[in-house]
């Protein structure tokens, strides 16, 4: 407990990306090693909060490619399902969409604009899959950085001839449309969420 | 308001809440609905063009964008699609700022519909080049939801008809044996005997209903109780249980009040039946043999003087006679003579062989300032006279009373004073002990050339012979008519109608139409007829009052008790007051029959809330003598005699 109280009071100018009692919910449900991992993220934020962006995007892809490749019909018994970060670290287990997604909110969180990330759907020629990456635009019209599980290291995009981009989505400008329209984030009428809606209404409390 | 209206307003009420909240939620969801269409449709939109854009290959070929954009847009589902470049420039925008006028404008401004802008990305290969957005056009969504509601309300307004058409029928089918309750109740409160004889089939009002009908049953057989009671007394009374004539007691009485000097008194004849040697019949063949006889007397005397004011009576074992007032000795005459010839016939059907018997008949005139004992003894001096003649005679007693009525000018005397207007109405008030004023009978007197004021005994007769009655009935309502509109009353005048009213079709109609031109006088107005006319002449009396029952006139019946009659008439009739007999009121003192008669009376009259006024009386005896049996109401000299009715 007093470690936990020290660790709040160093960290109370990074932002808390998990909470204590998420990270005790976390080592009941799925272990100590869970709760460890989640540790570690909170750990990533904090460590680097004041470090270059370049430093942020190469630790923050390194950080969650390590965890283990599932589908999502092994992992979640869905077919296609968009999982938390906490979800994705606590489990030690996702598909593209997770890691993006986990990648994209801790970015964020690191206080990288939300303008230069975008969650791009890409084909893997070798692989022929679809595929999600998170794409880095230093500059609005600069050639982006591709944050992806597949091949590890970052590379500029006109490397990854492996990849086909077929659609972007800013994630935050999808949820302002949503909050213009309705006043609310996802209001109860609606009847068929989108996947991204599913996953922002769990992240609700983040 | 009545149950009935209250219970379809509830249930309406309560149908219109639900109905108008079904409304509204239902407005409400499909405005929903189409909140979200509008939102959807236009993410949908912009993520397809954005992706269809993003296939363009050369990012700077905008003419191909545009064409792009153009195809969709003119599908005519948007407001305006928007394409920036990444730094917030328009590249390209369209809008359609069209109305739809299908909808009203206040329904727009009320129902807000807002299509928010949805974005999406155009991209070349890897590099956004700029956003797309897309706001849909509500005008199909206003068109659709105030389609929607145009719908539901005429839904709404139909089945809300519908319903309330229903309730109203099921309501007043469910609820009509109530109804009908109510006026037994009403029914009884009158002390009319309503007997239901289908009974509800909703279980508390078939309890009611039978609770009710038992009560009325219970009530029907104490009113016969009563009814018979009287009648019994009636008879033990006053009627002679040979011959079923008037006994000597009933004649006295109708005797003294036709003798009474009162306004109808007219003078008449009066006629005696002996018959002789009876102890002889009796002796010879026994005492069924002797009322056999007389029996069959009796039944000559009524055939040939039959009158319906005559009265008929047996004095004694072997006297009969026959009081008729009005008649005169020429009209009796060969009435007379008719029953002393038949005389033969009517020993002959005793079928003996031998008949000690024989008739004396005997008549003369009286005068209705006549006492009933001279009458008496002048009669047995004329028939006495009679069998001194011999075996079946008769003999005229020309006592030199002989009355003026019949040796008058009466023709020219009567159409003189109706041209010259010489008849006047007095009136006599009945009073209760409280001395207010039940009604103020009205009498038609003649006032003749010298100021002499004369009664109706006098000149009815004569008014009679000449068929004069509606003329003077006519008259009589004229003048009493005339004295409402022109006096203040409080209190009812009593009109008394006589039987030309009722054979004078034309006269009954006049009546009619001038009770209907005066109304406003109706409450201040009584009719009377004579208990004879009411009970004896069903036929032609009762449809006249129940004309004027029904305009609310009152009515009353005249000389009540004084004939041998069934009283159970009244529980059907319903008159407002009966005014008993003069003949009672000389006989209420000492006879303790009559006042047992009397009383029954006013205990059948009091069950049926019908008043009791006694009549002609004179003295405080008579009066605490009839108050002791329950009449409430006071006619006679004690409290007056007849005065003008004008002043």
């Amino acid at each position: 407990m007093t470690l936990f109280g020290l660790a709040w009071v160093t960290a109370a100018e990074t932002p808390r990306i998990v909470s204590a009692k998420e990270i005790q919910q976390a080592t009941e449900t799925y272990g100590m090693l869970a709760g460890k991992r989640l540790k570690a993220w909170q750990t990533l934020v904090d460590e680097n909060i004041h470090q270059p962006e370049a430093i942020q995007l190469k630790n923050v892809n390194d950080f969650f490619n390590e965890v283990r490749y599932v589908t999502d019909i092994d992992h979640w018994n869905q077919k296609d399902y968009w999982a938390t970060p906490i979800e994705l670290l606590a489990t030690d287990g996702g598909d593209c969409e997770d890691y993006t997604i986990a990648k994209y909110f801790t970015l964020k969180a690191l206080g990288v604009s939300q303008k230069k990330l975008y969650l791009t759907y890409v084909k893997a020629i070798r692989l022929n899959q679809a595929h999600m990456v998170l794409t880095y635009f230093e500059k609005p019209r600069s050639i982006p950085l591709v944050l992806d599980n597949i091949n590890k290291k970052i590379f500029p995009a006109t490397q990854r001839k492996d990849l086909v981009p077929i659609y972007s989505f800013n994630g935050d400008g999808l949820w302002l449309a949503k909050e213009r329209g309705k006043g609310k984030p996802v209001s109860g009428g609606t009847k068929k969420l989108t996947a991204w809606n599913k996953l922002l209404k769990r992240l609700k409390p983040l | 308001m009545s149950l009935n209206k209250q219970m379809i307003l509830f249930i309406a009420s309560l149908l219109i809440i639900v109905l108008i909240g079904t409304f509204s939620l239902n407005l409400s969801n499909t405005k929903k609905f189409l909140q979200e269409q509008l939102s959807t449709h236009a993410q949908d939109t912009a993520t397809s063009l954005g992706l269809s854009l993003s296939s363009i290959e050369d990012p700077t070929d905008l003419s191909s964008m545009e064409t792009m954009i153009n195809a969709v847009f003119d599908r005519g589902y948007y407001a305006s699609i928007y394409l920036t470049d990444m730094d917030n420039k328009p590249l390209y925008k369209k809008d359609n700022t069209q109305t739809l006028e299908a909808v009203p404008d206040w329904f727009i401004k009320k129902i807000s519909l807002t299509a928010p802008p949805a974005e999406a990305l155009v991209q070349s290969g890897w590099i956004p080049i700029g956003t797309l957005t897309v706001v849909s056009h509500t005008g199909y969504a206003y068109t659709e939801l105030w389609q929607s509601m145009i719908n539901l309300l005429i839904w709404f307004l139909l089945s809300a008809a519908a319903a309330i058409v229903i309730i109203i029928y099921t309501l007043k089918y469910m609820l009509k044996p109530l109804k009908q309750m109510e006026e037994q109740a009403q029914a009884i409160v009158k002390k009319e005997y309503l007997y239901q004889d289908s009974l509800p089939s909703t279980i508390e009002f078939r309890q009611v209903v039978t609770a009710m009908n038992a009560m009325v049953m219970k009530l029907k057989t104490v009113f016969e109780r009563d009814a018979n009671i009287a009648e019994k007394l009636q008879k033990m009374a006053y009627q002679d249980s040979v011959t079923g004539l008037s006994n000597r007691r009933h004649f006295e009485m109708i005797i003294d009040g036709l003798l009474a000097p009162n306004e109808e008194a007219t003078a008449g004849i009066i006629c005696i039946i002996r018959v002789n040697k009876l102890k002889d019949l009796n002796d010879q063949y026994g005492y069924l043999m002797g009322d056999k006889l007389i029996k069959s007397v009796a039944e000559s005397m009524k055939l040939h003087l039959w009158h319906p004011n005559n009265l008929f009576a047996r004095l004694n074992g072997t006297e009969l006679v026959a009081v008729l007032p009005g008649s005169s000795i020429t009209q009796v005459q060969p009435l007379i003579e008719a029953i002393r010839q038949n005389t033969p016939s009517i020993l002959k059907t005793l079928t003996t062989e031998s008949v000690p018997t024989n008739l004396s008949l005997a008549y003369m005139h009286y005068l209705p300032d006549q006492n009933r004992g001279a009458i008496l003894a002048n009669l047995d001096f004329a028939i006495d006279q009679a069998s001194q003649l011999g075996e079946n005679k008769s003999f005229f007693y020309d006592s030199g009373e002989a009355s003026n009525i019949h040796n008058k000018p009466w023709e020219q005397t009567l159409n003189d004073a109706f041209s010259e207007e010489r008849f006047l109405l007095f009136q006599q008030s009945a009073y209760n002990l409280d001395r207010s004023v039940h009604d103020q009978e009205v009498f038609v007197r003649l006032k003749e050339f010298d100021g002499t004021i004369r009664s109706a005994g006098y000149f009815m007769p004569a008014v009679e012979q000449l068929n004069k009655t509606a003329d003077l009935d006519k008259l009589v309502i004229n003048l009493a008519i005339h004295h409402l509109n022109t006096q203040e009353s409080t209190s009812a005048i009593a009109i008394n109608l006589s039987k030309s009213v009722l054979e004078n079709e034309a006269l009954k109609t006049w009546l009619m139409q001038t009770l209907h031109d005066s109304s406003k006088h109706l409450k201040n107005m009584a009719f009377e007829m004579t208990e004879r006319l009411v009970a004896e002449e069903k036929t032609l009396s009762w449809p006249l009052i129940q004309e004027l029952k029904k305009r609310k006139v009152k009515f009353g019946i005249d000389h009540f008790g004084s004939r041998l009659t069934n009283m159970r008439y009244l529980q059907e009739l319903r008159p407002d007051y009966v005014k008993l007999d003069a003949a009672f009121s000389k006989a209420i003192e000492n006879d303790e029959q009559t006042r047992s008669y009397v009383s029954s009376l006013c205990e059948l009259t009091k069950s049926l809330d019908i008043q009791v006024i006694a009549m002609a009386i004179e003295n405080e005896a008579q009066q605490k003598a009839f108050t002791e049996l329950g009449v409430d109401y006071f006619q006679g000299f004690l409290y007056g005699a007849p005065s003008p009715l004008e002043h």
